[in-house]
């Protein structure tokens, strides 16, 4: 039965999300924005510009990857909104990111159930970088 | 100065785009969830687990993580296993299609707020699920593996 609760019950579950959200994606952010200016992340950008070139994308992506697989999407999101990518860029990091990500806490998750880590996390990964390759390579062509 | 405040500006549109993604979707999933629409899809996607050699129990628990998310995927084998006796092989091909593809609505519709393209996301989520389940469901026998 739907319910105004129910409307009231997704409407509470948007904000509180979001304020799980901002509490990792604005110290990041920040942190990022703070890295950036230090001039450490040119350093980080340096190091990871011939891995990230193969995923059409600049060398400090690589940060919003690392970002993501030990820690989650929402810090990931908040490197996404301080370093400067153009649509098809957010697109090939964002495939990346979703399809491998948390992957110390998921993969906990998982292993609840039985199943080997490193099963999940070999899969994860590699259908992150398969997946993030594939589609920079389709917008290229097309 | 202008700076810190292009960043700060910057940091609160960034939240308030994907506020107005988020709280709809919220929305939408509560009403999913009081409509028992999902069990409705899962008898209409039943070709589509048995495809991928799982029994439909199994297939409702992969709903459940597709839409909700992977802890309550996990929830949901784990009352399914107690419920249903689904075997050890259906959990493991389960959690293999679920690592790279839960809460998959949800994410990729936060992705879109921070400017990514919806469909090649959810492609790509998919794809990757769905070609990892059908290699670990042929390669795998039908007999109770030792993980």
């Amino acid at each position: 039965m739907v319910t105004t609760d129910t409307f009231k019950r997704g409407f509470k579950n948007g904000i509180s999300t979001l304020i799980e959200l901002s509490k990792i994606l604005v110290p990041v952010y920040i942190g990022v924005e703070l890295l950036a200016a230090s001039g450490l992340l040119n350093i980080l950008a340096e190091f990871f510009e011939p891995v990230m070139s193969i995923f059409g994308l600049p060398g400090e992506a690589s940060l919003i990857i690392i970002l993501s697989y030990f820690l989650n999407t929402y810090a990931g999101l908040g490197a996404i909104a301080a370093i400067e990518l153009n649509t098809v860029q957010i697109t090939t990091v964002a495939i990346m990111i979703s399809v491998a990500h948390s992957l110390i806490t998921e993969t906990a998750v998982v292993k609840k159930l039985g199943v080997s880590a490193t099963a999940s996390i070999a899969v994860r990964v590699f259908f992150s970088f398969l997946m993030g390759i594939l589609y920079y390579r389709m917008t290229v062509i097309l | 100065m202008s700076g810190l405040m292009d960043v700060l500006i910057n940091l609160l549109s960034f939240l308030w785009n994907i506020a107005r993604v988020l709280v709809p979707i919220m929305i939408v999933i509560e009403i999913f969830k009081d409509t028992k629409l999902i069990d409705k899809i899962s008898d209409f996607l039943y070709p589509v687990t048995k495809f991928f050699t799982l029994s439909k129990p199994a297939g409702i628990s992969l709903l459940f993580g597709m839409f909700f998310g992977l802890t309550i995927g996990a929830g949901a084998i784990i009352q399914s296993v107690k419920d249903y006796n689904v075997d050890k092989r259906s959990v493991f091909l389960l959690s293999i299609f679920l690592s790279p593809c839960h809460a998959v609505f949800e994410d990729a519709f936060i992705m879109t707020a921070a400017g990514a393209s919806l469909l090649p996301l959810l492609i790509a989520r998919f794809g990757s699920a769905i070609i990892a389940i059908f290699i670990f469901s042929r390669v795998i026998k039908k007999e109770p593996i030792d993980e």
